[in-house]
């Protein structure tokens, strides 16, 4: 009971700080003294929203378990064929993910966006996400990499550096998650990453490209 | 192509162009909330570990072993204890910086 009151309590902490900062990047809603402002109902919408995007991908792993075992079967565990079922249904995970994803930001600002609004809105993006998707896991592996630098560590600077490592993974999907909605929903502007004059996301009525 | 890597520059640079705000709405409701939580819980846990391991069989063996456990209990707490800390103060800093 204790290890469930611990994730639960860490789930609720971890939806109000993603919902706090979509809105603060979309929305530059101000910070508050200690902790984000409590947005109650944007919060369960969030939660409802990432229970039915779950639901949708239930199908889509029994039918890669399904192909997995037929692979297995019919090639005798042919390194190449599972390889390549591996990399067709991760390309397929990340494309779906991402083309969903924008309504989990319109849930934070409690906008109603449907999956089908959200499928239109990222048209033609496909090969991006795919490789959006394989830039992302590259990234986790090297801080994979980097923490493994610190093994021989005291535990205490490896512990720190694994929460600091995770954490930069974990802001950095869910800015991925703010721009895609931001960029293909709202038609804000990208801008390259070495631009000066980048402090956050553009406003849509400053936009200049 | 160009526009995944657009994206992601984009999105990095959404963190470390707000690194202070990131923070302070991302990482730290966590050392907030969950640090003193995860210290009671350890705590919470432990004590119960020394109560079963107590009332149980062979006690030269089990007085090992709790004395194993609360060294390891101490670095776990004090460090998400030393963690938070920080966390609070860094907040405070920056909250009126």
């Amino acid at each position: 009971m204790a290890v469930h009151s611990w994730y639960t309590c860490y789930d609720c902490c971890g939806l109000l700080v993603i919902v706090a900062w979509h809105r603060f990047i979309l929305l530059e809603d101000s910070t508050h003294f200690l902790l984000p402002k409590f947005h109650g109902r944007q919060i369960l919408s969030y939660m409802w929203r990432v229970i039915l995007i779950v639901l949708l991908f239930i199908p889509f792993y029994l039918a890669y378990f399904a192909l997995a075992l037929i692979f297995v079967d019919v090639s005798q565990f042919n390194f190449t064929a599972l390889s390549l079922l591996a990399f067709a249904s991760t390309c397929i995970y990340y494309v779906l993910l991402y083309r969903l994803s924008p309504i989990l930001p319109a849930a934070a600002l409690g906008n109603k966006l449907s999956f089908g609004e959200a499928i239109k809105a990222t048209k033609g993006t496909t090969f991006s996400f795919v490789v959006l998707g394989f830039s992302l896991a590259i990234l986790s592996i090297l801080f994979s990499f980097a923490e493994l630098l610190f093994i021989h560590s005291p535990t205490v600077i490896a512990i720190g550096v694994q929460i600091l490592f995770a954490w930069l993974i974990f802001i950095i999907n869910l800015s991925i998650i703010t721009t895609i909605y931001g960029h293909y929903v709202e038609g804000r502007p990208l801008r390259s990453a070495f631009h000066p004059c980048l402090r956050r996301n553009l406003a849509p009525q400053q936009k200049d490209e | 192509m160009s526009q995944a890597f657009k994206l992601l520059s984009h999105a990095i640079w959404q963190v470390f162009g707000n690194f202070t705000s990131a923070f302070k709405i991302t990482a730290l409701p966590f050392l907030i909330i969950c640090a003193p939580i995860f210290s009671l819980r350890t705590a919470l846990k432990y004590s119960f570990e020394k109560h079963r391991k107590s009332s149980e069989a062979d006690p030269f063996s089990s007085v090992l072993l709790i004395k194993q456990q609360a060294q390891q209990f101490a670095e776990q707490t004090s460090f998400y204890l030393w963690l938070s800390i920080p966390g609070i103060l860094v907040t405070i800093a920056v909250a009126f910086w």
